[in-house]
């Protein structure tokens, strides 16, 4: 596999602040990673590291560039999607989507027009007089039909409605499978992309607490939820989480062997939100 | 070529008032007033023209015709440059307004992260808007210049017809508007040359400003005239932003009822005559050691704030 990020000591501060603290990682060409965190925890900065838009300490090495030096380079090969809120107010559609093809060498001006073809979109109505589910569409079509490489997307459905974050990802997964890309991703929403998700990393203050593949998840974690006077017997097996479910007890536990465990009761593989409000409580604790 | 082009159509489409609806204003108002005195008392010559003939504009033909062949021509040329004047000063305002905004309007409204999102590198993004306040915005405002001659010229053929005046040998010929414009577009490029100070520390402080971004404008120079006004009690600083705001050689005075707006500069070696530009007072505008002079500190300004576009941590 080939590594597309490769981080080694990242560290960001302002101030007295630590915003990334001791970074290391590795990204392989072709995952969905998720980048999980609580508000704060240093996920745009990472990102922002990644696109070389912030100064910070360390070794870090996208798509082989440096982000510091070649920052021009690199954004020709990475599509960054921030909330769509970005998108400038001022601008039509229509002149987006002649700007975008006449800045980025790699924008495919026929593709963008046949993910436009399916929306209601006017090309001569400016960002701001559009609704935000045509925001998104738009925005959508602008950077899907970029084929780069590496798709970074930070908070992306930020504000979105249901419908339209459940159809940002169905393009998003289908986009994935056409062409080879390599996609980071982060949200509050971690139950959306659940499913999508090859990877996971978890940051809090600054820190990876989580970076793994979600098939390690499933071997390495495992859910126990036993009846409340069995509460105890699960506890002595040192679990990292617990907590309570429709009057059950749900225990979390890490590298403990699932044939031990079911002799207390149910087994489940845990779900990110599961995951991560264990790791988050641990790590706090 | 084509990425770059892209960027000054982004400023085009983002700044579209103050690089095209301020000219067209102008004009607009202009237009109106020139139709205005043609029925009314009111006098745009005399408006226009500082010691200009006391005929109304409708008049202007049958005023000629009594003249030399030296007045008519420095009377319509004083006329056609007259008109560029109250643009000159509009244009001067409009980029005020598109310069201090220029690199914190997206900044505010986090559209930036769209635009670095780009392959767009800082420095041709801030060249961009270099080139959009100095050759965008100024042939726009040229070529909305030549129309309104265009159309005044018209209506003084008519006026003139309709007097029974020679048409060609009174307005037309004396008006010479070719000569005008290609002076009035050397003119501009010169004057962008010597606004490039300038140009560098509105950037410099759209790059920095993090609220009001006209604050940062005129905050650190009223902080520096009040001291120097406070240390030494002279003006040599506003007199020299004095200078650099409404010397060169495109005439900035507009006269109105109780004296001027503007203020003439005398620059060594020129005798400028602030209401039209002379083939000379170019030549000897390029010579001045204070054009080239400026040029060092408004392109160490211009890359100071493309430095500061590199990382933008309030993003």
């Amino acid at each position: 596999m080939t590594a597309i990020v490769s981080a080694r000591g990242l560290h960001k501060h302002y101030g007295s602040l630590r915003v990334l603290d001791g970074v290391d990682l590795n990204i392989e060409k072709g995952a969905i990673v998720g980048l999980i965190g609580p508000n704060g925890a240093g996920k745009t900065t990472l990102l922002k590291a990644l696109l070389g838009l912030c100064r910070f300490e360390g070794e870090l090495e996208v798509l082989g560039l440096d982000p510091r030096r070649q920052r021009h380079d690199l954004s020709r090969q990475i599509c960054f999607i921030a909330d769509v809120s970005v998108l400038p107010r001022w601008l039509k559609a229509g002149q987006a989507l002649e700007l975008v093809r006449d800045i980025h060498p790699l924008f495919d001006m026929d593709r963008a027009r046949s993910y436009l073809d399916q929306t209601r979109i006017p090309m001569n109505k400016k960002v701001a007089h559009l609704s935000k589910g045509m925001i998104t569409q738009l925005y959508l079509a602008l950077v899907m039909a970029i084929d780069a490489p590496l798709l970074i997307l930070d908070e992306p459905t930020l504000g979105l409605d249901i419908l339209y974050r459940k159809k940002f990802y169905d393009h998003l997964i289908q986009d994935y499978h056409d062409r080879e890309r390599t996609i980071i991703v982060t949200t509050h929403q971690v139950e959306e992309i659940e499913t999508l998700l090859t990877h996971l990393l978890f940051l809090k203050d600054g820190k990876l607490v989580l970076n793994t593949s979600m098939a390690s998840v499933a071997d390495e974690y495992c859910e126990l939820m036993v009846p409340k006077d069995r509460a105890q017997a699960g506890r002595d097996l040192g679990p990292i989480g617990e907590r309570e479910v429709f009057g059950r007890k749900l225990f979390l536990y890490k590298g403990v062997e699932r044939d031990v465990l079911g002799r207390l009761g149910e087994l489940h593989t845990p779900g990110i939100v599961d995951l991560y409000l264990a790791l988050m409580k641990e790590d706090a604790a | 070529m084509k990425s770059f082009v892209a960027l000054l159509k982004r400023e085009y489409y983002q700044y579209r008032g103050p690089l095209l609806f301020t000219p067209l204003l102008i004009a607009g108002i202009l237009f109106t007033l020139a139709m205005l005195s043609l029925w009314t008392p009111y006098r745009l010559v005399e408006a226009l023209i500082d010691a200009g003939p006391q005929e109304n504009f409708a008049q202007l033909p049958e005023f000629l015709a009594g003249q030399d062949a030296a007045t008519r021509r420095d009377t319509m040329e004083r006329l056609l440059f007259g008109v560029s004047i109250p643009f000159h000063i509009g244009w001067f305002i409009a980029l005020l307004v598109y310069l201090s905004n220029s690199l914190y309007r997206d900044r505010r409204d986090r559209s930036l992260l769209f635009w670095k999102s780009l392959p767009i590198s800082d420095t041709r993004s801030v060249a961009a808007k270099v080139v959009s306040a100095s050759l965008v915005g100024p042939a726009i405002m040229w070529s909305t210049i030549v129309v309104i001659h265009l159309l005044l010229l018209m209506l003084l053929a008519i006026m003139a017809w309709r007097s029974g005046v020679p048409v060609w040998d009174t307005v037309l010929l004396p008006g010479n508007p070719f000569s005008v414009w290609l002076r009035l577009g050397l003119g501009y490029l010169l004057q962008m040359g010597w606004y490039l100070p300038l140009f560098g520390y509105l950037l410099l402080a759209s790059a920095h400003a993090r609220k009001s971004p006209q604050l940062y404008v005129f905050g650190p120079l009223l902080v520096l005239a009040l001291l120097e006004g406070m240390l030494s009690r002279s003006i040599e600083f506003l007199r020299l932003l004095q200078v650099r705001a409404w010397g060169g050689p495109v005439p900035m005075v507009l006269k109105i009822p109780n004296g001027m707006v503007g203020f003439p500069i005398e620059l060594d070696q020129t005798n400028l005559d602030y209401h039209v530009i002379h083939w000379q007072e170019l030549q000897a505008f390029l010579l001045q050691p204070a054009y080239w002079l400026g040029l060092v500190p408004g392109l160490l300004m211009i890359v100071v704030a493309i430095r500061a576009c590199r990382y933008h941590e309030d993003l």
